[in-house]
């Protein structure tokens, strides 16, 4: 805070019951936004704290005494590291900040605690960024930021009783000054890939919702009653058809006890040899966090703009969690080859169905093989099941058991989600001897109120299979369109019976003015993301490369830095400026001295004091030095106000002054 | 107050008028008990030849005050109780057609004295307060297009009632500013009182006076040359200029309120017995020339005068 050092402190150091009672909402209204991103018992701790300050300045109680804040600074620690397990690290660490910064409020007592509480706020601003980006957050910070700017505004004004409304007036010009170079620089100044500092891997991160890494009955159902937005998507080039609008994720390929997920396994599945392929679509994705490794791509993705490795079953993944938002293009291919030829791991896990449960579906699956027939036609006849039999489409499906969920499914509820549909038919396949597998991901995509991009939310989530056909390789079956054909057409919304129980942005009712209200508060926050959240070092280049900048790379940065440096440069000089003018006058010089020689002892001269007052003062709190501060004062007045100005008497007083050297040792009390 | 160390011997004549009016301020004190601080501001405020206002409660000795410094210092006095029927006529004077040689003769009317006491100033009409207060800042006053100067010393010596306020006019800002010093008196201490109830007072019976108009005139002369040096200026200035750019200050200090301050000042000084000017001179007037001239902005509690001494470093 570089305002701190350059403007004087205002002469009274009393700090009024209005700045303090100021300052505890600033603190309140700055830190509120942690409500929501930390424990219970930290939110209780700092309500308890503020409440105890707002209580003590209505009470016009002192400060309280040192040993009392000592304690419950000591408590905080103690509270943070036991309930944390530690004092650092992004959660831990805000929470400390937070409840310390609610503490310092009890100890204010000068300019310099007001100063030290307002650089605390700052950081506090910093760190809600920590926990979201959104652009209300960003609109909050703005505010926050303005306030404390007033804040410091206030504190510097050069009297003390300057009004808040001049200093949110005063600040408000500074913050409308700054932000138009502060978007500059945004702009301009080089951009490193990545955020600037690693986030600690999100110890306090919560559940969010999205596709997980096994799939169980229900488990997709439970998603789909979110609306969240899983991703955003532009398609550059053509539009997929609704029924090509497959989004691919995990792939499972191992089932026990009701549950689809992906065993730790030695034997290591070759990549996926992909042929026959041509990239004919486009998608321009901006995901938002899963925490997870795989890229969401349209079904089958060929080819992606950022650093990534295939699974086995063709999905894109990367290295590290998707922790943040994060865009990527993708290329996709609509009609593929995807493994022609089986490897003996891969036909095995393939085709495994440990155990003996279902023995129903198992006998089923055994009937259609026994029959002879092809390959197509078991799928076939699973499927004409599917359609003839009295199977219906619910997000509230009966409950199955455990072990047998897949004759539960299949013989006695008939009622299921994409995930029951998707997991039965797979079984069904394998107990045939078909090769099979589970594929999870979002089938959809709604498109937008404005900004030409699409939508696809957490309620488009699907789960569909894949078997493995000779000759043509792996190939796309989706059971629930068998039992709903309107769900891969119209999307979820159009094919449950059950619609009121799907989240209200995912039942598209389109002609409601607050869904189009949604839809476009979407766009702006699509906007948020793609070019303020997602502006790095690619976009930047794309963004110099339209000014025509292309090649000017490197003096753009060499520019920024020189401007941030001759700033710099610049506010030194302006400290400089204001340092406080020195003292020509020899007189006046030893006279000052004095009174710092007499602040060492407690007795400083007060603002506003006389000569001869603080010398009256000087002299009944200390007895022993009254003869001599009284000949001083005398010397001093005679010279600087009365008519007497030789050069002897002047000379002989800088030398008494120079020798008046008071001791700390009290002679009377 | 506390005092600055003595200093400076000067010279036989001013060590003369200062033990002069040491007299006047001892003989003042017999007859209000316990009022030394206002005693020496009312004095102060007549050496600079500047006019006061008092305002307090009635019966607390306003009048006293008054009609002590006319008598001790030996001037002319008339008092004129301000009603709200009072015309402007009935202060400066009228001329009266007199049969006999067919002309009109002036009658003065009571502000032709030195001293003028005018009690409860805020009763009368604006247009007769107005008359007064040109009186005051010209120090003549013109009836029929005849300018008559008043006499000297003049000093008009107004007092209001803080409290009552129904039925008067409020001297506005810009006559406020031409009164010098507002005092208060405040009730005497206990020990005053004591005396007071005890029926030793002397009561309405004249002061001889201990010096005449001559000698007023003379130390007016003298307060004009107490020396302000450049360092005292610089804390006058940091002052004046403190109240027109400190939002606290709803309108700062006007130029004639800051030479007010300086004369005020000097006139301490000489009555301290110093030929220069301290610092603690202008602070102990501070409250007595500034506080009815501006307000602090939320005026809860603080008074201008306390909020300067604290802010303006010396």
């Amino acid at each position: 805070m570089a305002i701190g050092t350059v403007v004087q402190a205002p002469a009274s150091s009393q700090v009024g019951i209005q700045e303090r009672a100021g300052l505890l909402i600033l603190v309140t209204l700055i830190a509120l936004p942690h409500l929501w991103h930390m424990p219970w018992w930290v939110n209780a701790l700092a309500a308890l704290l503020i409440g105890w300050q707002a209580f003590g300045l209505i009470a016009h109680s002192p400060v309280p005494a040192r040993i009392l804040r000592a304690g419950l600074t000591l408590t905080v620690f103690a509270a943070v590291f036991m309930g944390f397990g530690r004092i650092n690290g992004q959660q831990a660490g805000v929470a400390l900040l937070v409840l310390m910064l609610a503490l310092k409020q009890s100890e204010i007592t000068g300019y310099r605690d007001i100063v030290v509480v307002l650089c605390l706020c700052c950081f506090v601003l910093v760190t809600q960024f920590l926990f979201s980006q959104s652009l209300w957050m960003a609109a909050y910070l703005i505010a926050g930021s303005w306030l404390v700017l007033a804040g410091f505004v206030h504190a510097h004004m050069p009297y003390a009783r300057a009004s808040y409304r001049q200093a949110a007036a005063e600040s408000a010009r500074m913050l409308a000054l700054a932000l138009p170079v502060a978007a500059l620089f945004f702009l301009l100044f080089p951009r490193l890939p990545g955020p600037l500092w690693g986030l600690p891997a999100q110890d306090g991160r919560q559940a969010t919702m999205g596709l997980s890494d096994q799939m169980s009955p229900g488990s997709m159902a439970a998603l789909a009653r979110s609306g969240a937005v899983a991703f955003r998507v532009r398609f550059p080039g053509r539009v997929p058809t609704p029924a090509e609008r497959y989004w691919r994720g995990p792939v499972f390929w191992d089932f026990n006890a009701g549950t689809w997920h992906n065993a730790p396994t030695t034997a290591k599945l070759p990549t996926p040899a992909i042929d026959r392929a041509s990239a004919d679509i486009t998608s321009d994705i901006t995901l938002a966090p899963t925490h997870e490794h795989w890229l969401i791509a349209l079904d089958l993705p060929l080819q992606a703009n950022r650093r990534y490795h295939r699974s086995p079953a063709g999905t894109l993944l990367v290295d590290q969690a998707i922790d943040q938002r994060i865009r990527y293009v993708v290329r996709s291919a609509t009609r593929y080859r995807l493994d022609r030829r089986l490897s003996r791991v891969a036909r095995q896990r393939a085709l495994a169905l440990p155990g003996h449960h279902n023995p129903k579906a198992r006998a089923l699956a055994k009937h259609w093989a026994s029959e002879g027939l092809s390959v197509p036609a078991v799928i076939n006849r699973a499927l004409s099941m599917f359609r003839t039999q009295p199977f219906r489409y619910t997000l509230n499906p009966p409950r199955t058991s455990r072990d047998n969920s897949v004759d539960d499914f299949l013989f006695s509820t008939r009622a299921g989600f994409c995930e029951h549909f998707a997991g039965a038919f797979t079984f069904l396949m394998r107990a045939a001897g078909v090769p099979a597998r589970v594929v999870t991901g979002y089938q959809g995509a709604e498109p937008s109120a404005v900004g030409n991009y699409w939508i696809v939310r957490n309620s488009d989530a699907h789960a569909w299979s894949e078997v493995w056909l000779a000759g043509r390789g792996w190939v796309r079956v989706d059971p629930t369109a068998a039992v709903a054909p309107s769900r891969i057409e119209q999307g979820v919304t159009g094919s449950l019976a059950d619609t009121g129980d799907l989240p209200f942005m995912a039942r598209g009712e389109r002609s409601n003015p607050w869904f189009q209200a949604r839809l476009l508060w979407d766009a702006v926050n699509a906007g948020w993301n793609r070019w303020f959240l997602a502006y790095g070092p690619s976009l930047q280049q794309r963004l110099f490369a339209q000014l025509g900048l292309a090649g000017f790379g490197t003096a753009i940065a060499i520019l920024t830095f020189g401007t941030v440096g001759l700033l710099g440069l610049v506010s030194l000089w302006l400290a400089w400026r204001m340092r406080p003018a020195r003292i020509d006058d020899p007189v006046l010089r030893a006279w000052q001295r004095i009174g710092k020689r007499l602040a060492h002892l407690g007795l400083p001269r007060r603002v506003g004091e006389g000569p001869g007052d603080y010398a009256v003062r000087v002299a009944a709190a200390r007895p022993d030095l009254a003869t001599a501060m009284n000949s001083l004062a005398r010397q001093f007045i005679a010279l600087r106000y009365g008519m007497s100005a030789g050069g002897d008497a002047r000379r002989l007083f800088v030398a008494a002054a120079r020798h008046f050297r008071p001791r700390r040792r009290r002679t009377h009390s | 107050m506390l005092k600055p160390p003595a200093q400076s011997a000067p010279g036989n004549a001013s060590r003369d008028m200062s033990h002069a009016v040491m007299a006047v301020r001892r003989h003042l004190a017999e007859r209000l008990y316990g009022k030394d601080q206002a005693i020496r501001l009312a004095l102060t405020c007549l050496l600079a030849d500047g006019h006061l206002l008092i305002e307090d409660m009635p019966g607390v000795g306003k009048t006293t005050l008054a009609h002590s410094l006319a008598q001790t210092l030996g001037l002319g006095f008339a008092r004129i109780q301000f009603t709200s029927d009072l015309l402007p006529s009935d202060i400066l004077g009228v001329s009266v057609f007199d049969q006999r040689d067919a002309t009109f003769h002036f009658r003065p009317g009571p502000i032709f004295t030195q001293i003028v006491l005018a009690d409860e100033i805020n009763r009368a009409s604006p247009r007769t307060q107005s008359a007064l207060l040109e009186a005051m800042a010209e120090r003549q006053i013109t009836v029929e297009g005849i300018t008559r100067a008043l006499a000297r010393p003049f000093c008009v010596i107004a007092t209001q009632n803080p409290v009552d306020h129904s039925g008067t006019f409020d001297l506005p800002n810009s006559q406020l500013d031409r009164f010098l010093m507002r005092i208060r008196l405040g009730y005497p201490p206990a020990s005053a009182e004591r005396r007071l109830l005890s029926g030793d007072h002397p009561g309405a019976q004249a002061l001889q006076p201990v010096a005449g108009p001559d000698d007023l005139a003379r130390w007016q002369a003298a307060v004009a040359t107490v020396v302000t040096r450049d360092a005292l200026v610089d804390y006058l200035l940091a002052l004046v200029a403190r109240t027109r750019d400190d939002n606290a200050f709803a309108a700062g200090l006007s130029p004639r309120a800051g030479v007010a301050l300086r004369r005020a000042a000097q006139a301490w000084a000489f009555i301290d017995g110093r030929d220069h000017v301290v610092p603690e001179d202008v602070q102990t007037v501070l409250p007595a020339v500034v506080d009815h001239r501006i307000a602090l902005r939320d005026g809860a509690g603080a008074s201008a005068s306390s909020y300067l001494l604290a802010q303006v470093e010396v």
